[in-house]
């Protein structure tokens, strides 16, 4: 019987009753572990024999030890840094022990995080710059343009990259021709959806070149669940330019978490039909 | 041309440039102290398919500026050496666009920021270990006791502890009884890691652009090679010659990390085996000290690493 661990779903209150219910319809355990409570009082535990990996949780305060076979699923929406620590040190040993078990718990993980992973690892503008067109010449989805320095005075709009702008003061700009409307895609296993952000949000069928390059994307980001925005080409511009454009991408189901909240019913049976297939299949997530 | 950067006074980047101007290899030098003040980066990407053309931009100084297209590999040594760094906006900004040519840039990178990353978990690395088809000791992390006795009393003799992390620690030899009356009543274990002590020789391998691989066997009675003066033995290095198999394997793991340059050490197993899962990997380092292995065990290092970023452009 596989056990579904969930940490740090508290942001996404709508997404956790949804995925709860698809735990309870399965007769899958659920553990649920909150943000506070992972690496203070539920810490993480790997262990090796003869080239194999175990890995699990231990509640420091209730003594149960949970142990994750490669049957349960793990996913850890949200992680807060390690607790204080006296000295950098203790503060890069608790780092180091999480980052460890997130790499090699043998768990099926939801978008596995780790020192290994590239989405945990590269800024996101680079995942985008680097990993699209995802299938060279036959790709509809590109990057934007992007420039590293003082904004560029060239007549195009550039706008800053924002986490950059927050985080490392990197002066990271992009640019796109013409944008048309803004659209949502997501990627969740093998399925995406399209919905375009205006006008109610209507849900579209993805064009095939854009679904494949959405799909080949999440492969090379090693993703199991993503957001992207994007914008089409406008009719109008010139016929070269990309037809679609990723602006951002995220791990964070934020978008359908709002129209979750809506009570949008094909954001709720995209999610549960994702959760189906994660909680009653044997395959990894990815 | 090759780029370094890093602080002008930080060894090892004061052997490479010295080893550069020796054997007549252009370069050209960004001292970490002055990205953001001095010297600027502007960089540029352009949608499209992989090739040289995507990055476009220029290593910027005050009267005149180098162009990325007459750069054939990039060396790093940004961050190391200590450096207490100035925090104003545009020296961070610049140190961040740095790090991102590192990633970005097509041509041979000594290493990649996010390459370098794998270091900061050992945990991480032992996974890519033995994808590569060499072994690891048998290992406990965590921040608890409840599973500590069952593994030590598990294991051939007391285990080794160490860092988790890269942090630079001290590594020893400890028995159950040892840590556990160490253990403070009502406080938590810190994080650690336990493991197996492994007879056989220290091998310190480096490899080169995953290909050129040069190899040192460390004779010594300490337990860690890198530390003998602590616990008051001397330590010698001798080149050796990897069994093929073992270098391969040692070429696959670098190039899997993403590194262009790797400092690799092994166990070596008494008698000697061309196995590579006979041979034990300890861990990889991202940002190797080779200065010491060239020195004592006469291994081109930096012949090896130049040649490897003077390359011409992929």
């Amino acid at each position: 019987m596989p056990r579904f661990v969930l940490i740090g779903a508290e942001p996404f209150p709508f997404l956790r009753e949804l995925l709860r219910a698809e735990a309870r319809r399965a007769s899958v355990p659920l553990t649920e572990v909150s943000a506070a409570a992972w690496g203070t009082t539920t810490t993480p535990w790997l262990e090796l024999r003869a080239g194999r990996f175990r890995g699990g949780l231990l509640d420091t305060e209730g003594a149960s030890d949970t142990e994750l076979t490669g049957e349960d699923v793990l996913w850890c929406l949200t992680e807060r840094p390690p607790p204080p620590a006296p000295s950098e040190y203790m503060r890069a040993e608790h780092e180091a022990l999480r980052d460890g078990f997130h790499t090699c718990c043998p768990a099926r993980s939801i978008n596995r995080r780790g020192l290994l992973a590239p989405l945990w690892t590269l800024a996101l503008w680079r995942l985008l710059a680097q990993r699209l067109p995802a299938r060279r010449e036959a790709s509809v989805l590109f990057p934007p343009c992007f420039h590293l320095g003082p904004r560029p005075e060239d007549g195009r709009r550039w706008k800053p990259w924002p986490r950059e702008a927050e985080v490392s003061r990197a002066q990271v700009w992009w640019t796109v021709p013409t944008p048309g409307p803004l659209h949502l895609a997501l990627v969740a296993g093998q399925r995406v959806t399209l919905w375009r952000l205006e006008d109610d949000k209507p849900r579209l069928a993805p064009p095939a070149d854009l679904e494949a390059d959405l799909l080949q994307l999440a492969r090379a980001c090693d993703a199991d669940f993503l957001e992207v925005l994007l914008v089409p080409r406008e009719p109008s511009d010139d016929a070269a330019a990309a037809p679609w454009t990723a602006l951002q991408l995220s791990t964070l189901p934020e978008e359908l978490e709002s129209m979750l909240a809506d009570e949008r019913p094909e954001a709720r049976e995209h999610l549960a039909s994702f959760a189906r297939e994660l909680l009653t299949g044997q395959e990894d997530a990815r | 041309m090759i780029l370094v950067m890093g602080p002008v006074d930080e060894l090892l980047t004061a052997f490479f440039l010295s080893h550069l101007t020796a054997t007549g290899r252009e370069y050209l030098f960004v001292d970490e102290r002055h990205l953001g003040a001095e010297v600027r980066l502007e960089l540029d990407w352009h949608p499209g398919p992989p090739g040289p053309g995507r990055l476009t931009g220029s290593v910027c100084f005050p009267t005149w500026r180098v162009g990325l297209e007459s750069l054939s590999g990039i060396y790093s040594r940004l961050g190391t050496g200590g450096l207490e760094l100035s925090q104003t906006p545009e020296a961070r900004a610049e140190r961040a666009h740095a790090a991102a040519l590192l990633d970005l840039f097509p041509g041979p990178v000594a290493n990649r920021m996010t390459a370098m990353m794998s270091n900061g978990s050992k945990p991480c690395q032992y996974a890519a270990i033995l994808a590569a088809g060499l072994r690891v000791p048998d290992t406990l992390a965590g921040a608890d006791w409840t599973r500590w006795e069952a593994f030590a009393r598990g294991l051939d003799g007391d285990p080794i502890i160490k860092s988790v992390s890269d942090e630079r620690s001290l590594v020893k030899q400890v028995s159950w009884q040892e840590t556990r009356a160490a253990a403070r009543p009502g406080h938590p274990l810190p994080p650690h890691q336990f493991q197996q002590r492994i007879p056989g020789a220290n091998v310190r391998v480096h490899v080169v652009g995953a290909s050129e691989v040069l190899a040192c066997r460390a004779e010594t009675q300490a337990l860690d090679y890198r530390h003998p003066d602590a616990t008051g033995h001397t330590v010698s290095l001798h080149a050796v010659t990897l069994p093929q198999p073992v270098a391969d394997a040692c070429r696959r793991l670098s190039r899997a990390l993403g590194l262009d340059l790797s400092g690799i050490d092994l166990i070596e197993p008494p008698g000697g085996s061309s196995d590579p899962g006979d041979w034990v990997c300890l861990e990889v380092n991202t940002s190797p000290g080779f200065m010491w292995f060239e020195q004592h065990a006469g291994l081109p290092i930096a012949g090896a690493l130049a040649a490897f970023l003077h390359a011409p452009l992929r």
